[in-house]
């Protein structure tokens, strides 16, 4: 079968130190999941497994491929606190923020 | 929404839809039924379903009267909650039923489902008469 780039769907999630990010990867394992950070993008690619040479497509009714999406990450996301988990299809990002982008508490000072 | 490998046309169906239909009309696209796709082997065949983050229990397989019936449940996060914001939700929860009729060349007693990397895969073998048989033939 034709080989294509898909674009896995994602979740975003923002706690007060992280965005967490979801994606739905069919197809892929631990070792063909790719993570990196460089300048403002995260990039994010997985490689598809392919299925024996004994299967012959009868039917298709979606198209397998390696996935790849970029995100924008901007000088929000600490670049050394990266984590990325992979289960069954899914990978999961944790992006810490970075000391300036965390929520602050301020004390005001009454006088 | 039931999972699309596809996002990028998922995408621009749901902006033609946009285009075509009326605001009082919008709906939810996505797909009714589960994508699957089919492959024959030489012992049997294999049907794959994607089912990214579905675990063993979530799939339910029921296989009578030679059709085999297959349920798969997903359940996402799709709301914010105090201490987790949602900024974006692509991913969906999904519950689908999708049957397949059987040819008769399928042997119901070797019928086997598994979740792997993301896929469910159901794996029927063929009845031995059905096999290609590799037939010598001899020279005299």
């Amino acid at each position: 079968m034709e080989k294509t780039t898909l674009i896995p769907p994602v979740d975003v999630f923002e706690t007060g130190d992280k965005y967490i990010l979801v994606l739905d990867m069919p197809g892929t394992t631990k070792e063909g999941i790719e993570v990196s950070a460089e300048n403002d993008t995260l990039t994010i690619k997985g490689s598809v497994q392919e299925l024996s040479e004994e299967w012959t497509p009868l039917s298709s009714e979606f198209r397998l491929g390696d996935y790849k999406r970029d995100f924008t990450i901007g000088s929000k996301i600490d670049h050394e606190k990266i984590d990325a988990k992979y289960d069954n299809g899914v990978l999961t990002i944790e992006l810490t923020k970075s000391e300036h982008a965390k929520p602050r508490k301020i004390d005001v000072k009454l006088n | 929404m039931i999972y699309n490998p596809v996002y990028r046309m998922e995408t621009l169906r749901k902006i033609a839809d946009r285009l075509f239909s009326g605001w009082d009309a919008r709906q939810e696209t996505g797909y009714d039924t589960a994508p699957v796709n089919i492959y024959e082997g030489a012992d049997g065949y294999l049907i794959q379903i994607a089912a990214p983050g579905v675990k063993a229990g979530d799939v339910s397989v029921n296989f009578s009267d030679d059709i085999l019936t297959v349920a798969v449940k997903r359940t996402v996060e799709t709301e914010s909650s105090e201490d987790k914001k949602l900024l974006r939700s692509e991913r969906g929860n999904y519950d689908f039923t999708r049957s397949f009729s059987l040819t008769n060349d399928v042997d119901p007693e070797k019928i086997d489902a598994k979740v792997l990397n993301g896929f469910l895969l159901l794996h029927l073998t063929k009845t031995p008469q059905s096999k290609p048989k590799k037939i010598d033939v001899k020279v005299n």
